[in-house]
């Protein structure tokens, strides 16, 4: 990194307008800040190491090709995020339709730390094997792609319904509901729970049953925070949807982080800077060369075929070559004759011996 | 973000047209009834006695040392008929021989051919043939000027 730029911070509004010029360190830098983060994000919704080391080049790289013509309506991090959003959704699709007999055959895979799905079955365990993350993720692995993606958002970025909203496309209301289920607590008893709790353990705070809602939905500002507290300490029934809540979301992350450990993001970084760097010296090639092949390859396979069954003897017969000529009758007054034919070429040949004693019949020409 | 670009798509459909033209021609040509069949003969006389090849049988002469022993290759005559369905056209050979040829059928990639060698008035044989279009028949073995006749009959529809 230059030393003009070293000691320095350079803050993300600053970065954008950089890379927009073509500035390479730039891109070395805004792998260095978010590349721990899309990881994160990416193995939160594919729970899948190698997969969500996928998902980063293809962030990268697709945040190198697309920045020239970023408008910069979001900041640097959320159009980062949408982007990853988005190739983990689409993985999701490939996913699914590559191995829906692994989801249709209904049995419950158990992924190590690692990322890797390991049969329970196996009597070898993972090395990495934490025994409290198995119950994470097969609450992970029981819900909807978009619902894992709200909660990567939520838990790894803190971000609100309505940003998690902007990012994902997602109607506020179902990003709600979505976190809800996410962290198993039935959004509808909220604040009843608590109010009925009200007689058998009164608050000393006014409780709207709201709390736990607010704080999910990132709301809760630094001054209410005491209120907060002061509330659940008096609140049965929201401390223990809260505790349910955090400790959902502890799990969650202790799960990301877990797995974050083990990548070496250096090796991540060098891997994607190479690719960034053949797109920067080959602009072009590789979208130019699918587009190409796109149509070319099809119309290829097609024509081949097309030809090969219109002249299929022509390609058939190359093994066994046809005879030249066929000889259906041969008669007359010869010594002998002598039918022959070359494997190799097909050729035919007639030798024949005229007989110095035949006279032969006069021919009525 | 990538565009497509449409000389690509003219590209891709230009070739496109340009298969689908030469399948179809090809097919078309394949499905058009032959009744008309041009056959050449061509008499060679082939001997031991010296090593020679006729400048005119360079074409052949892979194929006829392939096939036979001998040292030197002539070409005596070369004549080709143009027949239809049903029609005889008679060559004149060396050595007083006359060849008959009629053509009896086109079936696919075959015609089917009577031919009749005559020396004088006298029929040497009679044969029927099914040649393969531009395929070729040898027919040899009447001896002649201290050599053998070899007859080269091919035909092409």
């Amino acid at each position: 990194v230059p030393k003009t730029i070293k000691n320095r911070i350079i803050h993300d509004d600053e970065l954008l307008l950089r890379l927009q010029r073509g500035d390479q360190w730039m891109f070395q830098l805004l792998l260095r800040r978010f590349g721990r983060r899309i990881f994160s994000i990416a193995f939160g919704m594919t729970l899948n190491m190698e997969e969500s080391r996928a998902v980063v080049q293809d962030v990268f790289l697709e945040a190198y090709r697309s920045v020239g013509g970023y408008r910069g309506d979001a900041s640097l991090a959320t159009w980062l995020q949408r982007i990853t959003v988005n190739r983990c959704l689409n993985w999701k699709r490939r996913w699914i339709k590559q191995f829906k007999w692994f989801y249709g055959s209904g049995k419950r895979p158990f992924i190590s730390a690692d990322g890797l799905a390991v049969d329970r079955s196996t009597p070898v365990e993972p090395v990495f094997c934490d025994p409290l993350l198995p119950s994470i993720d097969t609450t992970l692995q029981s819900l909807p792609p978009q619902a894992r993606a709200i909660i990567a958002l939520r838990v790894l970025e803190g971000l609100s319904y309505k940003a998690i909203a902007e990012t994902t496309g997602i109607r506020p209301e179902l990003v709600r509901s979505g976190l809800f289920q996410c962290t198993q607590v039935p959004h509808s008893n909220t604040g009843i729970a608590c109010k009925a709790q009200g007689s058998a353990d009164p608050p000393s705070t006014i409780c709207d049953g709201t709390f736990p809602d607010r704080y999910l939905a990132g709301e809760i500002g630094a001054g209410e925070r005491t209120q907060l507290k002061a509330h659940l300490a008096d609140c049965g029934a929201c401390r223990r949807q809260m505790a349910a809540i955090l400790a959902f979301f502890k799990s969650f992350r202790e799960r990301v982080r877990h797995t974050c450990n083990a990548v070496d993001f250096v090796a991540l970084e060098k891997s994607v800077l190479t690719n960034v760097i053949y797109q920067h010296r080959h602009p072009g090639r590789s979208v130019n060369l699918v587009g190409t092949l796109r149509y070319v390859i099809p119309i290829v396979v097609a024509a081949g075929l097309l030809i090969l069954f219109a002249n299929s003897s022509f390609f058939f017969d190359k093994t066994a070559p046809p005879s030249s000529a066929i000889i259906d009758a041969f008669s007359g007054p010869v010594s002998s004759v002598m039918i022959y034919e070359v494997p190799e070429t097909g050729q035919t040949i007639v030798w024949f011996h005229e007989s110095p004693d035949a006279q032969g019949e006069p021919h009525a020409d | 973000m990538h565009k497509v670009n449409p000389m690509r798509i003219r590209f891709s459909d230009l070739l496109l047209t340009a298969i689908v033209m030469l399948i179809l021609t090809g097919t078309a040509g394949s499905l058009r009834a032959q009744e008309n069949c041009r056959i050449r003969v061509e008499a060679i006389l082939a001997a031991r006695q010296d090593a020679f090849v006729d400048p005119q049988l360079v074409h052949h002469i892979d194929a006829l040392q392939s096939l036979f022993s001998f040292t030197s290759y002539r070409l005596l005559s070369s004549d080709h008929i143009d027949l239809s369905l049903g029609r005889s056209q008679t060559l004149t050979l060396p050595g007083n021989r006359r060849l008959k040829i009629t053509l009896q059928n086109i079936r696919g990639k075959r015609a089917d051919l009577a031919l009749q060698l005559m020396k004088e008035r006298l029929m040497v044989f009679h044969t029927r043939i099914q040649l393969l279009n531009k395929g070729s028949l040898f027919i040899g073995g009447p001896e002649y000027n201290a050599g053998n006749l070899i007859f080269r009959i091919s035909g092409a529809y």
